[in-house]
């Protein structure tokens, strides 16, 4: 009941605001009006130097520059991964020099440097995600890390190898893998993503695990 | 005198009640609909979030009066892209009116006659005759109907701009209202995300805990600053 009185009270608030409400609508309207007018003339004289009437302004770029640059800096390893496999992307070059067939420098080359090159020019950038997760869970079977031998009971994904892909054309490169360990530098943003990396591990897509 | 003024018939009675329950119905609609003006305008003004979100984050502007200038800046544009449309619809219906006058060499055309007008599609009462005064009675009657819809295809001019002005004018005017929407939010987000708020600092309080702290560190003969 008091509801029902308290909707009456404001129903008389609202017919004593609602002129003035009109009276601002109406005044917005008509100066929104010339507004239009005259940004509609600017857009026309923009189109014709090349340019045009965006909603984006010089600020807007600039906080996206700034945000951009700020993501490659932090500790998250794998926006740091994606932000290196981009730049490879974008290169011509590297395809054609790195492919198995036509390497110059044979096994001599560094194999995580062909093995991206190789997921790039066959598979895209998914690839590279589900071929370093094989190899991470493989390799300890075959030739184990001195980690995995001083505590066989660890947990396997605190060990994070480089990215490696096997390469069918010459398995010589086995010997060359390196088992080195990773370890990230711990900061807010790395307690923030792993929160909530814990709760989306079957939609993500990445198993990357420390 | 007075007391036969205040008389009144059961009728009467009956009929204020009527008209005070109605008064009341009208005030809870009205009360109703601000509320959902309100909660929409709330809505259309967070909608500029979206836009300056990234200007805040990123520390690109660092004081109000610059906040302010560039968000209106930014408000007046989303206006404008948002209201071509309707400002659009307005003016082709403006065009096909205009057409039409000039076809029919009538500039003087009501586009709400119910001859060959938009009116023609509605039914139309007159009410000039409801309610009579005269000989010290009044009476009452039901109002006349002059028109029942029926199409008339002189009238297509008023067909098609009386919907279009109509859908186009409303559109503006929902445009107008999120504009003013987000006027109202830049003016509460640039008192909010730059103020300087002292209402739970009391200078004096810090001071005495921190000699408080200091005081019982000494006499525990401890360091305040290493309490082990």
């Amino acid at each position: 009941m008091s509801g029902f009185f308290k909707s009456i009270g404001k129903g008389i608030l609202y017919l004593f605001v609602l002129p003035f409400f009109l009276i601002v609508l109406a005044a917005y309207a008509v100066f929104g009006l010339f507004v239009f007018i005259f940004l509609f003339f600017k857009s026309i004289i923009l189109f014709f130097t090349g340019r045009s009437l965006n909603i984006e302004l010089p600020e807007d770029i600039k906080a996206k520059e700034i945000i951009k640059s700020s993501m490659p800096q932090s500790g998250n390893p794998v926006v740091q991964q994606q932000s290196v496999r981009q730049e490879d992307v974008s290169s011509p070059i590297a395809p054609a020099i790195i492919s198995p067939s036509n390497n110059p420098q044979g096994s001599n080359a560094s194999p995580v440097h062909q093995n991206e090159t190789v997921e790039e020019a066959c598979f895209g950038e998914d690839e590279p995600t589900s071929e370093t997760k094989e190899e991470t869970i493989n390799e300890p079977s075959t030739e184990p890390s001195p980690i995995e031998t001083q505590t066989p009971e660890a947990p396997i994904p605190e060990v994070i190898t480089k990215p490696v892909i096997d390469t069918p054309v010459d398995n010589s490169h086995v010997d060359t893998i390196s088992t080195d360990t990773y370890t990230p530098k711990k900061s807010d943003f790395d307690d923030q993503d792993d929160d909530q990396d814990d709760g989306d591990d079957g939609d993500s897509g990445v198993d990357i695990k420390y | 005198m007075f007391i036969t003024l205040i008389k009144l018939s059961e009728s009467d009675k009956r009929l204020i009640f009527a008209f005070l329950l109605i008064f009341i119905l009208v005030l809870v609609l009205i009360a109703l609909i601000g509320y959902l003006i309100v909660r929409v305008m709330k809505w259309q003004g967070r909608r500029l979030d979206n836009g300056v979100s990234d200007v805040v984050y990123a520390r690109v502007i660092t004081d109000r009066t610059t906040f302010i200038r560039y968000a209106r800046k930014k408000n007046w544009r989303m206006f404008y892209k948002s209201a071509r449309i309707s400002v659009v619809i307005m003016l082709v219906s403006g065009l096909i009116l205009l057409i039409r006058n000039m076809i029919a060499r009538d500039f003087t055309y009501d586009v709400f006659n119910t001859e060959s007008g938009f009116g023609s599609l509605l039914f139309c009462w007159d009410f000039s005759q409801v309610i009579k005064i005269g000989g010290g009675t009044i009476s009452f009657q039901w109002p006349t109907l002059i028109n029942s819809p029926h199409f008339a295809i002189s009238a297509w001019g008023s067909y098609l701009f009386v919907p279009g002005m109509t859908i186009g004018g409303l559109w503006y005017l929902w445009c107008v209202q999120s504009l003013i929407a987000r006027s109202l939010r830049i003016r509460k987000l640039g008192d909010s995300i730059f103020s300087k708020n002292l209402d739970n600092f009391n200078q004096n309080e810090q001071l005495m805990n921190s000699l408080n702290n200091q005081q019982n560190s000494n006499n525990s003969g401890q360091n305040p600053n290493n309490p082990q």
